[in-house]
């Protein structure tokens, strides 16, 4: 892509972003005060999950050489989450982001162990140990629906995702903190994208041209754990965005990861708000689980774009 | 010798079967027993004094104290079919929701099964009578539903009306004037903020609850008050600002999740906190 075509992307995607969240924030909003004390953290939540899982899902297709990989077929989501519900059952609610990043490197640590073999990683195995992962997670979630039949609903919504978490003050606040730091995270990912550009040209290559591909891995390992976390432990399983939207925006402006990582971000984070939006006004009282809309918007979106490629 | 050899086998067989068919029978011990997977139901028949004809009950029927004696065949979403059909009783009781999938399975094998689910204090009130007929228990039937229809005449019923909103899990799930509990609510003096929408239950929008602005809440989601009077935006609701909600602490909340002669206990309450609500409204 040239510069010029660049920024003109870059225009057009930000006035998308401005018109979307105007929508969002203001559709049929009663009072202003509704708007500050309960549209407005929603709206932080959704932009924050559809960047993060877009991204995190961007790196781990990128650092893996592998079309399928994402949070939730890695593992990272359902380690994740099963960890913060935990800690929502032992009562620690304020910890569940803390409880979700131990899940997501737990998950991540014992999915990297059974797909490491003697040259390295496998990438086939890697899918594989992840699903398997994941399944082991959420069938234990589901336990713990016969275990703890009062808390069902946070277990469900956990399962299937939703974006309808109810803030206190104090917990919106540390949220606040929490999102700052998930966006210094994300500008930290950027910066080793050159590095994730010349991994992805194969081991060997990378380490010929002086890369650390096994430190460049553990840091990308560490940092996008901390993000699926704070994602999870607030939203539950969202699956799709980060499997889908990365495929759509390297078809349209190509592989290399400097040029698309923010492309990427921004468009996950517009996709998320208009499911939710779809999801939380379809029915003129209560709303959908956004995971169904994710789900239905995205595969079909995805499949006219694969064939018009082909 | 292979005579002799083949006669013992023979036997052996016969004995053998002998002896499992006589394990069978012991399981048959009491043709004329029933078996209740609904917590409710089981409690309305304990009160009926139908106790002894309960022959196996699920996990979450534990009310009378005494009904935990008897043998449990699972809990609320699963069961143990065999075992049910082993047991071979002559009536099985069933909730709806979760359990519809028991029903039909079930009634594949020619038991009969009824499936109880009341949706308001008039269905309550047929239901207890269709349990009492399946059971001859009809003596006490009348009883009990002429204390609860006296418990409910005798209510004083507020002159305000306060606007209610009920909490049933942590993600503002809430019922509706069709179910049970929207029933109760009215039968109480109260108006559901979610009462007019056409399906029992309901993941209510945060900022729907905000805006109808309710003057009691009532929220049996395992929330403390602290935790719901803190939440964003809810400062300026009416009952928050007042301090009327109610949680777990401040009612038996078997005696309005399960539709059961106990329910009068909740119906009383709900009046008591709409009536001091009321007070308020008049100084």
């Amino acid at each position: 892509m040239t510069k010029h075509k660049i920024i003109n992307t870059y225009l057009g995607l930000g006035f998308l972003l401005l018109a979307v969240s105007f929508l969002y924030l203001y559709y049929k909003v009663p009072s202003t005060e509704i708007l500050v004390a309960i549209r407005l953290p929603r709206f932080i939540l959704t932009l924050l999950t559809g960047v993060v899982l877009a991204s995190v899902g961007n790196i781990y297709q990128m650092l893996l050489n592998n079309p399928l990989a994402e949070p939730y077929i890695l593992g990272t989501s359902s380690g994740s989450a099963l960890f913060s519900i935990t800690a929502y059952i032992m009562g620690f609610t304020y910890l569940m982001p803390l409880f979700g990043f131990a899940g997501a490197v737990l998950a991540m640590t014992l999915v990297w162990f059974i797909a490491k073999t003697g040259s390295g990683i496998n990438t086939v195995k890697l899918i594989l140990s992840g699903i398997i992962v994941s399944m082991i997670c959420s069938a234990i979630i589901s336990l713990y629906i016969y275990l703890f039949p009062n808390q069902i609903t946070i277990i469900m919504g956990t399962l299937m995702g939703s974006l309808n978490h109810v803030f206190t003050n104090l917990e919106y606040y540390i949220f606040l903190a929490l999102v700052a730091i998930s966006i210094l995270l994300l500008t930290y990912l950027y910066f080793l994208s050159n590095s994730l550009n010349i991994i992805s040209t194969g081991e060997l290559t990378a380490h010929s041209l002086g890369v650390d591909t096994a430190k460049i891995r553990k840091q990308i390992f560490v940092i996008t754990s901390i993000l699926i976390a704070i994602v999870t432990s607030y939203a539950g399983i969202i699956g799709f965005v980060g499997l889908i939207i990365p495929h759509i925006v390297r078809m349209i402006c190509g592989d290399n990861l400097r040029n698309n990582y923010f492309i990427t971000m921004i468009i996950g984070g517009i996709f998320l708000i208009l499911c939710d939006f779809v999801a939380y006004h379809i029915s003129p009282f209560g709303e959908l689980p956004v995971g169904i809309i994710t789900t239905i918007i995205g595969s079909f979106f995805f499949i006219s774009i694969l064939r018009k490629r082909n | 010798m292979l005579k002799s050899r083949i006669s013992l086998l023979i036997i052996l067989v016969v004995g053998a079967g002998l002896l499992l068919s006589s394990c069978i029978n012991k399981d048959n011990k009491n043709p004329k027993g029933i078996v209740v997977t609904s917590p409710e139901v089981a409690e309305i028949i304990a009160d009926l004094g139908g106790l002894d004809l309960i022959i196996a009950r699920t996990e979450y029927c534990d009310y009378p104290p005494e009904m935990q004696e008897i043998e449990s065949i699972g809990d609320f979403s699963s069961i143990n079919i065999e075992r049910v059909i082993a047991l071979k009783p002559r009536l099985i009781f069933t909730a709806a929701f979760e359990q519809e999938e028991f029903y039909d399975k079930l009634q594949a094998f020619g038991i009969e099964v009824v499936k109880i689910h009341s949706n308001s204090l008039a269905s309550y009130y047929e239901n207890v009578q269709l349990i009492a007929d399946k059971l001859k228990l009809t003596d006490k039937a009348s009883e009990l539903i002429t204390s609860f229809k006296h418990d409910e005449k005798s209510l004083t019923l507020p002159s305000n009306h306060p606007k209610v909103y009920f909490e049933i899990s942590p993600n503002l799930g809430t019922v509706t004037n069709s179910s049970f509990i929207g029933d109760i609510i009215i039968k109480a003096g109260g108006i559901n903020i979610f009462g007019e929408i056409n399906k029992d239950f309901l993941i209510a929008k945060n900022e729907d609850i905000v805006e109808a602005n309710p003057d009691v809440i009532i929220a049996l989601s395992y929330m403390s008050k602290e935790e719901i009077s803190l939440r964003r935006g809810w400062q300026d609701i009416n009952a928050v600002k007042q301090g009327r909600i109610y949680t777990v602490d401040d009612i038996d909340i078997d005696t309005i999740m399960r539709t059961v002669p106990r329910s009068t206990e909740a119906l009383k309450k709900f009046n008591q906190w709409f009536l001091d609500y009321d007070k308020t409204q008049d100084n």
